[in-house]
């Protein structure tokens, strides 16, 4: 049977359409075929060779690498047990995920993933993933904790500055300041501010002396904190413990 | 309760969990569920504005430390406060304008939240305050810009 002209062209394009439609879903696969075979086309021989050259001499390189890392590791080693060095895993790290922040943005608070199913307790401290102090635990349940941060009104805690002096470390939720350090500890300014863990030997950083102002009438100076963990936004955190 | 609608709970949930995320840490001084106890006092009736501001004062309060409950004490004040200055104004002037109104007492409710909270804390830092101020501002009416459209609130109608 013979179909008129117009008939035919529309199963024509129908044709076309179911076509199109059919072969819609393998659209990527056909792009990376082709893309494939170009690349192959396109590679030349001798392009390999070079190639092929080129990590070779990448590949002893690093071998060199390797065994002179091997070597320092054994040597540093060594050196730390001749001198009697103390292990650095002086304190378990646990590190726990944060569930929330506090609503009010007049706190510093993270409610974080981990309790006594843990073994967490309350007053241990929290570092971020470069080891510098970011709070202390002040409450602990069963399956979750409350960590204060450095710089919540309510967080204190005792710290050294520099080598000699110790002080009051208080939060004021732009920063921290130091309470309670009287002009002849000779504290300066860019003096870096530590604690220890428990009964640690390591210092963990809290930050360093930003200001010092010393009012006529004040018993103590007044001393603003550059704290070293400047993050606003913490998705993990690390206890000691 | 008339106003008290599955719409408005759910976006009082979505600015709740704003607050517990703060997807920007806090380096964005804002409180989210403040901000809605904002709108609903100036766009809704008084007693779901109050309920609202009760339950989410209640819920505010239990994720935040300490035994105080400020929010839930301070929020349904501010709504209160807000719902009766909106209408008095409106009631002594009528050619007045209510984007002025608004956000006038939009900007009273953000200083009472800063001088309660700043009471509370005993700090006082001019530089937190502006920073606050601003960025509430700002979230405020680009949440009134989205969200009061579909409710028939237009920010630039004079009142009738």
């Amino acid at each position: 049977m013979r179909l008129p002209s117009k008939t035919k062209l529309k199963i024509l394009i129908i044709y076309l359409l179911v076509l199109f439609l059919l072969f819609l879903p393998f659209k990527n696969a056909i792009r990376n075929l082709f893309s494939f075979f170009f690349h192959q086309l396109a590679i030349t021989p001798q392009k390999t060779l070079q190639e092929n050259e080129k990590l070779r001499k990448e590949n002893i390189s690093l071998q060199i690498k390797v065994k002179e890392s091997e070597h320092l590791k054994k040597e540093n080693a060594d050196l730390k047990e001749v001198l009697n060095f103390k292990s650095d895993k002086e304190f378990d790290l646990i590190g726990v995920g944060v569930l929330s922040f506090s609503p009010s943005s007049w706190r510093r608070y993270l409610l974080i993933n981990g309790g006594e199913d843990i073994g967490l307790e309350k007053g241990l401290l929290a570092v971020d993933k470069k080891g510098k102090l970011i709070g202390k635990i002040t409450e602990v349940k069963k399956t979750f904790s409350h960590l204060i941060l450095v710089n919540d009104p309510n967080f204190n805690l005792s710290v050294f500055v520099g080598e000699l002096g110790s002080g009051l470390l208080k939060g004021n939720l732009t920063g921290a300041k130091i309470l309670y350090i009287e002009e002849d500890e000779a504290i300066k300014k860019g003096d870096r501010i530590w604690i220890r863990a428990g009964s640690s030997t390591s210092a963990i950083e809290v930050g360093k002396v930003k200001s010092i102002r010393k009012e006529t009438n004040q018993l103590f100076c007044d001393i603003a904190v550059k704290l070293a963990s400047e993050g606003a936004f913490f998705d993990k955190v690390f206890i000691l413990k | 309760m008339k106003g008290l609608n599955l719409k408005t709970l759910l976006l009082f949930t979505s600015l709740f969990l704003l607050d517990l995320i703060r997807p920007l840490g806090y380096s964005l001084a804002v409180e989210f569920v403040f901000l809605g106890i904002i709108f609903v006092s100036l766009n809704e009736d008084l007693l779901p504005a109050l309920a609202i501001s009760a339950i989410f004062g209640l819920l505010c309060d239990s994720f935040n430390p300490g035994i105080k409950p400020l929010s839930l004490v301070e929020f349904p004040l501010i709504c209160l406060l807000n719902h009766y200055l909106f209408s008095y104004f409106r009631l002594v002037n009528k050619k007045i304008q209510v984007l002025i109104v608004k956000s006038s007492l939009v900007l009273l409710a953000l200083i009472i939240h800063i001088i309660i909270n700043s009471i509370h804390s005993g700090l006082i830092l001019p530089l937190f305050w502006i920073k606050f101020l601003i960025q509430s501002l700002l979230i405020y009416f680009s949440m009134n810009y989205l969200i009061g459209k579909d409710r028939g609130i237009y920010p630039f109608k004079t009142a009738q």
